[in-house]
């Protein structure tokens, strides 16, 4: 089952990491929770995504990360 | 499969409900590094405040003494005002409790933008009936685990 851990750190830093996506659907999601965020005010984008598991025949994205950030 | 992604957000704009579980997030960030933290502060005579002007206090931070006592720090009070923006509340008169409060807003302006990233997607989970749970790991940092 697809997960994701998000973290906190003291720096108000947020760490996500997502699990169980295979493929594209990873992006998806994150395109998607950005979708929900910006609809409770939360202004993000998709800028980067750092794909870990490089066996993954499926894998289109090897070397991007997700930051949101502030757009406004 | 693991896709690992960092995120900078601000509080600027964001729903109300949304910055009030914000706050109640950082608070318990700020508990973790030792802040004291109660649904109040405290006025010139001693006396517990948990409303100011119609607003209530959702987390008073570090409020240890009246404001009328100089050594002592009378709390930071968090909460959202009338137009869904963060009010922080407090008597601050002394050097030193200006001091304290200064440094206490500057960690809730480090704070508040990811605590209520988290208090988001905890609210997205809940109406999307997922699973989740919140804790706090080993290095002292506030975990959330959502099952998608």
């Amino acid at each position: 089952m697809p997960s994701e851990k998000i973290v906190l750190n003291s720096k108000g830093e947020i760490t996500s990491n997502l699990s169980g996506f295979v493929g594209k659907a990873c992006l998806k999601h994150a395109a998607e929770l950005a979708r929900q965020f910006e609809a409770l005010g939360i202004k993000s984008e998709i800028t980067n995504l750092v794909h870990k598991d490089t066996s993954c025949p499926q894998s289109v994205v090897k070397e991007q990360q997700i930051i949101y950030e502030k757009r406004n | 499969m693991s896709h690992i992604k960092t995120e900078k957000v601000s509080c600027a704009g964001i729903h109300p409900a949304i910055l009030t579980e914000g706050i109640k997030v950082l608070s318990k960030m700020l508990e973790l590094e030792g802040i004291l933290v109660t649904p109040y502060i405290l006025d010139w005579a001693g006396k517990q405040v948990t409303t100011f002007q119609g607003m209530s206090i959702v987390s008073g931070l570090d409020a240890k003494g009246a404001a009328s006592n100089s050594a002592l720090f009378p709390g930071m009070g968090l909460g959202v005002d009338k137009l869904g923006q963060l009010a922080i509340m407090g008597d601050f008169y002394s050097p030193d409790q200006q001091s304290r409060a200064e440094v206490l807003r500057q960690k809730v302006e480090n704070l508040l933008g990811g605590a209520c990233c988290l208090a988001a997607r905890m609210f997205i989970a809940e109406k999307q009936q997922q699973k989740f749970s919140l804790t706090v790991n080993s290095d002292k940092q506030l975990e959330l685990l959502v099952e998608i």
